[in-house]
Order: structure tokens, then C-alpha cells, then sequence
């Protein structure tokens, strides 16, 4: 099950950190929110995220062969 | 995908700004009155010369704070005069955060109550579960589930 950390810092800066999500769902999760929020924004993937698009391209590229 | 993102609050809804206000005047203990389609007065009469859509003028406080939508950024930006911390007294951060613009300080207290609304708003609407809400030293830290 996804959880969302919400920090808000003391100047009303938001940083949601994501995890135990998979797939595009998890952008929905905050995707309302931060919207509400504003439009200035920045999104890093985490590591083991990048790690699960690579295995799923290797399973991938196994099945062509 | 687990994901981290920032957002720099901007606002865009006048009625949580106004209830984040109401809620920052009785922690503070500070008058204010809301005016609309006023110039904002600052230090020089002539300093700023367009209306703004909202206007916090606080008693005792020497300039007043407006908001003027921005169509580019569908939002509300603010319109203040920083100096000598008038502003930032009533409508600011505690300590100052070397992050942050002297703007963005001066306001903090105010856009941290009004993020906070927008976030726990949304947050009962999709009826998430709050696994933790608590406030360190002006720092909100929420879980939700």
C-alpha cells in the first residue's frame, strides 16, 4: 500500500515523497493535491522506481528473443 | 512509481487564504480587514499603482499585503513591501529560512497555514487515512495512507 510523506515547510514549500506505490497510479495519488498547490514544481523518480523500469525492459527484450 | 515532488505554493483559492489568515491572526494576536480592488499601500505613495484582487491591510502594520491573479500562472501573486520586516512580523516565519526570498520569509507563516488547508482539504477528499500530522519548529510533517 502507497504512503504519501507530506512536509510543509515553514515558508508553505510542499515535498510529498512517495512510496510502496508501482506504476503511473502513484502520480495520481498527489497529483490533485499538488495541482491545487501550484504549478512550480519538480518530480525526481526514485532509485529503486528506475530500478523496476529496468527490469521490466530486460523482460522485455527477453521476450522478443 | 515511488517519486518525490516539489511544489512551491502559489495561491490559487482566496477563500482558504482568507481562512489561513483568520487562523494566523488569532495566533499572533493581530486586527486586519480585508479589502478588494485596493492598491496595496507600501512605503512610497506612488511605489505600486495597480489594484490588487485582495488586500490584507493589518493594524499597526506599516504596508499592506496584496494578491493580483496572474493569468500566465492561473494563480494569485503577492504584492508587499519587506522593508524594515513590517510585513513579516505579523504575516512571517519565525526565524529566517536562507532558502527562501525575503518575500517568500516575510509571508511564510501565511502560505505554510494556507498550504496546509489546500493539502488537508484534498486529503479528506479522497478520504485518505492521516497516519501522522504534527508541527516541529514551523515544519509540518503529515503520512497519509
Amino acid at each position: 500500500m502507497a504512503n504519501v510523506k507530506i512536509v510543509i515547510d515553514s515558508c508553505g514549500k510542499v515535498t510529498f515523497d512517495v512510496t510502496g506505490s508501482s506504476g503511473p497510479a502513484c502520480f495520481d495519488l498527489t497529483k490533485d493535491i499538488e495541482n491545487a498547490l501550484g504549478s512550480d514544481k519538480q518530480v525526481t523518480e526514485k532509485p529503486e522506481a528506475r530500478g523496476r523500469m529496468k527490469s521490466v525492459d530486460v523482460e522485455k527484450r527477453r521476450v522478443r528473443t | 512509481m515511488s517519486h518525490t515532488t516539489v511544489v512551491k505554493t502559489m495561491v490559487k483559492n482566496l477563500t482558504e487564504l482568507k481562512a489561513a489568515l483568520s487562523i494566523l491572526a488569532k495566533e499572533r494576536g493581530f486586527q486586519y480587514k480585508i479589502l478588494e480592488n485596493e492598491i496595496p499601500k507600501m512605503f512610497f505613495g506612488d511605489q505600486y499603482k495597480e489594484k490588487c484582487d485582495l488586500v490584507i491591510r493589518i493594524e499597526g502594520c506599516r504596508f499592506d499585503v496584496g494578491f493580483k491573479y496572474n493569468e500566465q500562472k492561473k494563480g494569485y501573486e503577492a504584492v508587499l513591501d519587506t522593508f524594515a520586516g513590517s510585513v513579516k512580523q505579523y504575516l512571517g516565519t519565525e526565524k529566517n529560512s536562507p532558502e527562501h526570498t525575503e518575500g517568500e520569509n516575510a509571508l511564510g507563516r501565511l502560505m505554510h497555514l494556507y498550504a496546509y488547508r489546500v493539502v488537508t482539504n484534498k486529503i479528506n477528499q479522497r478520504r485518505m487515512r492521516r497516519l501522522q500530522d504534527e508541527e516541529v519548529g514551523g515544519v509540518r510533517q503529515l503520512v497519509v495512507a
